[in-house]
């Protein structure tokens, strides 16, 4: 049944358990320490007065005897009338017996007691009147048979019975000791019960785990084959359940998305294959007529053909730069140890060759290397750093930096330039394809050379990111793997 | 001549019946007042007055074959028994009479039954198989037996 329940539902009744067990142990505790407390009370109560009372009644009973015995002795009847007020303080005196001796007996010794005082009063007026002969020896005897009943009586009743006391003790201890032995095996057993139904638990809650940690494992590195085997009708379950949904789906996205880009990628290359054709005509032909009419063409029509070769080699550069962009899709990363800062060296000399009426002063740190596709690395560096250069045209001293940054948040690599710059306001366009943030007639380009960039990026596992003030340059941040980078 | 000698006869008479009469006197004291009387049946000749003692503080309580011994006394004013206490029991009456005073109250004894005259001690011996009891030195006793004291 335990099985069955949820881990809440476990959970709160090992709670409950545990607070009802201890509860009763409380109450179990608290009813035998009221029994000790009960036989303790009793020995105060009952037992202790006794200390006293017996041997002062004795006592009591031994004067009266003495004081009969002095009045006869110096012959002095007064004084025998005066032993009948100690009798009758005797007589108060067992009337205020302590409540641990037993009332019948009190009344019986007071019987006996007075039986026996009167017998002495009665023998001790003979005895002053000087009676003699068989009647005083029957006197003598009556009496002291009397005394030795009530002596008796009183040495049986009132003293404190030492082997009741003892046993009044024993009860005492074997109370406390029932007592503690009742708490330690509540306590033993209230563990027991408590720690299996926790291993249980534990056992379930641990082999649940397992069984997620595997799973998972499994889905980071992308096989989403295989469910997660989770049984039972408790919250474990329930997120095995909901593991094993979320593999489903994303099992579904990943082929969805594998098939996305494969159509993708041909269509891409199809479409850049099939749209060079015609392009080729157009240019060719365009080249043709300028060449061959050259003199039927007046300088209008001249000044067209040169629109229409512009535009059709402009559509070659978007051909190529799309191609370029599904070809990045399909390639694969090859990591190499690469010298990133003889790279940026090398992109920014062909920058220099390719106008070289433009001085820009370069900023290349040096001695960075990473762990990249030299390739790819190449064409992100030639991206970047040409986009720098371009953005850089209107300024008079145009620099740009190539170096490594370090903040809280780790290291990137960057590139700036004091070029044009961009609103921030934009910055998540700058990445998408065919985003421009220029007018073609301010600075050309297709808006495909960041999007590309970003893919490179992403396919090492890194990130890119870019600030930018208008008319105060720009910097591109990127990073290729943030656990492998080498400096 | 005859004149001396009758004197000297008046003299030695005199003398004889100072002496006599001085012993008679002495033997007077010496002599006791009282006689120890027992049951007729009662075996024993003579007691010494040690055992006498302890039969009267009632310290021995049989006679020598165990049959149980009855002292009883003279009531406590009588001289014969102040003669038989101080002599027997070598204390006064007073003192005796104390001792069992105590001995009643404390209820550990009870002590011999005391008559008033001879002639009871005398009754009470000859009806009481084993009583033993002492009465003036004249008494008639009855068939009651005399013992000596030793």
């Amino acid at each position: 049944m335990f099985h069955h329940w949820s881990l809440r539902q476990r959970l709160w009744s090992i709670l409950g358990l545990t607070f009802f067990g201890l509860l009763a142990m409380v109450i179990t505790d608290r009813i035998t320490t009221e029994h000790l407390n009960r036989e303790l009370a009793a020995v105060e109560q009952g037992y202790v007065p006794l200390l006293k009372y017996g041997p002062e009644l004795e006592a009591a009973f031994n004067k009266l005897s003495r004081s009969m015995l002095d009045a006869v002795s110096a012959q002095d009847p007064d004084a025998l009338s005066e032993t009948r007020l100690l009798r009758d303080e005797i007589i108060e005196m067992l009337g205020n017996a302590p409540p641990a001796v037993d009332s019948e007996n009190i009344e019986r010794l007071t019987v006996e007691f007075i039986s026996w005082s009167d017998k002495a009063y009665r023998l001790s007026v003979e005895m002053l009147q000087g009676h003699s002969g068989e009647r005083l020896v029957k006197s003598i005897k009556d009496m002291q048979e009397a005394k030795q009943a009530s002596w008796g009586l009183l040495k049986r009743t009132v003293f404190l019975d030492e082997s009741a006391l003892a046993r009044a003790f024993g009860n005492a201890r074997g109370a406390q000791q029932t007592a503690a032995e009742t708490r330690i095996i509540f306590c033993l057993i209230l563990f027991l019960v408590i720690a299996a139904l926790m291993l249980i638990m534990g056992h379930r809650v641990l082999q649940a785990f397992s069984e997620l940690l595997i799973g998972f494992a499994r889905f980071g590195k992308g096989d989403f084959s295989k469910p997660v085997l989770i049984q039972g009708e408790d919250e474990l379950a329930e997120l095995g359940f909901g593991a094993n949904q979320m593999a489903y789906h994303i099992d579904e996205l990943q082929n969805n998305l594998k098939q996305a880009n494969k159509e993708l990628e041909s269509f891409s290359y199809s479409v850049s294959h099939d749209l060079r054709a015609p392009l080729r005509g157009i240019d060719g032909f365009s080249q043709a007529l300028l060449e061959d009419y050259e003199n039927s063409l007046d300088e209008t029509g001249q000044h067209y053909l040169h629109r229409v070769r512009a535009a059709a080699q402009r559509m070659g550069e978007l051909i190529d730069d799309l191609l370029a962009l599904s070809r990045t899709g399909r390639a694969s990363v090859t990591r190499t140890h690469v010298d990133i800062s003889t790279l940026a060296a090398r992109v920014a000399k062909q920058m220099d060759d390719s106008d070289p009426s433009r001085k820009v002063q370069w900023v290349i740190t040096e001695g960075i290397h990473a762990n990249a596709d030299q390739r790819l690395l190449t064409v992100v560096l030639e991206n970047l750093l040409g986009n720098a250069w371009k953005f850089t045209k209107k300024k008079p001293h145009a620099q740009i930096e190539f170096g490594k940054h370090s903040d809280a948040e780790g290291e990137a690599y960057f590139v700036r330039d004091n070029g044009a710059g961009f609103d921030m306001t934009y910055a998540d366009k700058l990445f998408g394809a065919f985003q421009r943030l220029h007018r073609d007639t301010e600075f050309e380009g297709t808006g495909i050379g960041l999007a590309t960039v970003s893919r490179i990026i992403r396919k090492h596992g890194g990130r890119i990111w870019a600030e930018g003030q208008p008319e105060h340059g720009a910097t591109f941040f990127f990073t290729l793997n943030h656990a492998e980078e080498i400096s | 001549m005859r004149c001396l000698e009758g004197h000297r006869w008046f003299g030695a008479v005199l003398t004889l019946l100072v002496i006599c009469t001085s012993v008679t006197l002495r033997a007077g004291h010496k002599t006791p007042s009282y006689k120890v009387i027992v049951h007729p049946t009662c075996p024993v000749e003579f007691v010494d007055k040690r055992e006498l003692l302890r039969i009267f503080l009632k310290k021995n309580t049989r006679w020598p074959e165990s049959a149980l011994v009855y002292p009883v006394d003279l009531h406590a004013d009588s001289d014969i028994r102040k003669r038989f206490t101080d002599d027997v029991m070598e204390r006064s009456v007073s003192a005796v009479l104390s001792h069992w005073q105590q001995a009643i109250f404390s209820g550990r004894a009870v002590p011999p039954l005391e008559l008033k005259s001879d002639a009871e001690i005398v009754r009470y011996v000859i009806n009481t198989k084993g009583a033993i009891g002492y009465v003036s030195i004249d008494a008639p006793v009855g068939s009651a037996k005399v013992i000596e004291v030793r």
